[in-house]
């Protein structure tokens, strides 16, 4: 047990640091950066069954403090992953959480049946909150029935960890993620973007291509923290904060509003060793802050791995 | 992440400026790389992408458009300032020595990179097809002899009338065709140039991580290149 360990249903964390799906690819290009076996965990980009290529350009705007993106989950497809972008994770010291997308209860299935053999995979994130696809995602995350069904099924047949990645467009995010919790799952990921949008004045439409898009980065973060809180006010589910962090006192202010462990994303496209830089120095802010460890932290309950 | 400090930053036609930076002489550049450049400004969160005009063993040289807010703050940034950019990103342009004769298409802020390229290739012949909105916005012609140049301008205030696109020079002449500027000049050049054995692009395209990794940048047929690593060059049949 170190001071920054964190053990999560099916992740035993060596830190609470980890990419947020999307940010990261799958690892290739991140890789040239740094060790990613620093990493507590690796997230994958949002797997379907099928290939995806995602929506037209431009897929990104940028807003004070933020970034919007709309980049409608480009995959390569599930078999394609576990064929060439698995073994590559698998070369590092970290566990590995894979995120997955579908249009249909259906397809959701098909992905974490396909995933179900692979041990290193310890853990499967549910995307069921982008808001730049028409079917699934968000619609998924925004209606407490249905996504209750859909976590109930996957945790049928699912060995693996499973944790919802929660949508902030909905009106009780608390009904939400206690619907994940009565159907089982074993924690939360908290929040995917934002509905944002930008105009260009001079072609008098949206910039992105597809219109509204999803916020991202510190802009949010406030606005993180505050959903992180209330839904932490309801449960003891393992939670795992997103939105917005770019430094180690972002880290620690998550985990103080009630997150186990964190994602960083948007901060990572300024400065691709963030998550690095933070892991080096996250201890020495600790003692600013008198906090001993990690786990000292945590509000929710404490996992075995 | 590395630092650069201002050399020289002046203006050169309506709204478009060429901005100098030191750089240490290991530093290594090709022309059809590009910098993203970080603004020290809460309203900026991202790095704006340019391309280089100008490249020696100890400084580089952007030409921008101001376009909007984060250009136009660019534009106010005074010789001695430090700027943060990532640099070198991206493949350059290729260059084959064996070819003699080099034709240029270039609109607009688009002979920005091909400046560079061609200070690449001495001893060539080379062949330019620019096209500019109008006279006020003419930049980056002082180098280049008028009897190599076919000048279009939208309006006519100088050269001919029109745009790259009703030159009739045959780029089946040239041993390699280089193209950079608008998106619908591109779009539209592209497919004469499908067949070219040597014709290549650059292309321009709102990105945010700059390293392959956020797919925010991507091009071609169904979305397998990013501009930020593939490209910005692509071979022209590589895109169509």
């Amino acid at each position: 047990m170190s001071r920054l360990s964190v053990k999560l249903p099916g992740l035993n964390l060596k830190n609470p640091i980890m990419p947020a799906s999307g940010t990261f690819g799958f690892g290739r290009e991140m890789s040239e950066f740094y060790d990613l076996s620093h990493l507590g965990c690796l997230i994958t980009k949002s797997v379907t069954a099928a290939k995806r290529e995602g929506n037209p350009t431009p897929r990104l705007a940028e807003t004070q403090s933020g970034l919007l993106n709309s980049i409608g989950l480009q995959n390569p497809g599930v078999d394609y992953f576990l064929k060439n972008d698995l073994p590559f994770l698998e070369t590092y010291e970290t566990p590995i959480m894979v995120n997955v997308a579908g249009s249909t209860q259906e397809e959701y299935l098909e992905v974490v049946r396909a995933l179900e053999p692979f041990d290193s995979i310890k853990a499967i994130e549910l995307n069921v909150s982008c808001p730049n696809v028409s079917e699934g995602g968000m619609a998924f995350g925004q209606n407490p029935k249905v996504l209750k069904s859909l976590v109930a099924k996957v945790k049928q047949i699912s060995s693996k960890a499973i944790y919802v990645k929660l949508s902030p467009n909905v009106t009780s995010i608390q009904e939400i993620a206690l619907a994940c919790e009565a159907a089982g799952a074993d924690g939360l990921t908290m929040i995917n973007t934002l509905k944002g949008l930008r105009m260009d004045l001079n072609r008098r439409e949206p910039i992105i291509k597809r219109g509204v898009a999803g916020l991202s980065g510190p802009a949010i973060k406030s606005v993180a923290l505050a959903l992180v809180y209330e839904v932490r006010q309801v449960t003891q589910l393992p939670i795992i904060g997103i939105g917005g962090i770019e430094t180690e006192e972002d880290v620690l202010e998550m985990l103080m509003a009630g997150a186990n462990a964190v994602q960083i994303g948007t901060a990572n496209f300024k400065n691709p060793k963030v998550m690095l830089e933070i892991i080096e120095n996250l201890e020495s802010v600790m003692d600013q802050y008198h906090i001993e460890s990690i786990e000292s932290l945590s509000k929710g309950e404490k996992n075995e791995a | 992440m590395q630092t650069f400090k201002i050399k020289a930053h002046r203006k050169i036609a309506c709204d478009v400026y060429e901005i100098t930076f030191e750089k240490p002489e290991d530093l290594m550049i090709q022309s059809g790389q590009f910098a993203l450049v970080y603004l020290d400004h809460p309203d900026f969160y991202l790095g704006r992408p340019f391309s280089f005009s100008n490249i020696s063993a100890t400084d580089f040289t952007i030409i921008y458009k101001v376009v909007g807010q984060g250009t136009q703050y660019l534009s106010t940034l005074e010789r001695g300032t430090d700027v943060k950019m990532r640099v070198p990103l991206g493949q350059g342009f290729p260059i084959d020595t064996s070819h003699q004769k080099i034709l240029i298409y270039a609109g607009g802020l688009g002979l920005a990179p091909l400046l560079s390229l061609v200070q690449g290739l001495k001893d060539k012949t080379i062949h330019y097809v620019l096209g500019f909105q109008s006279e006020k916005d003419i930049y980056g012609l002082a180098k280049i002899p008028s009897q190599q140049l076919e000048l279009f301008t939208d309006d006519g205030s100088k050269g001919k009338k029109g745009n790259v696109l009703n030159s009739e020079i045959d780029p089946f002449d040239y041993d390699a065709v280089y193209a950079c500027g608008p998106e619908k000049m591109l779009t539209a050049l592209m497919p004469q140039l499908k067949a070219h054995p040597h014709a290549y692009v650059s292309i321009e395209e709102r990105m945010a991580c700059g390293s392959g990794i956020c797919m925010g940048c991507v091009c071609g047929k169904n979305n397998e290149k990013r501009v930020c690593v593939e490209g910005p060059v692509f071979k022209v049949k590589e895109l169509v």
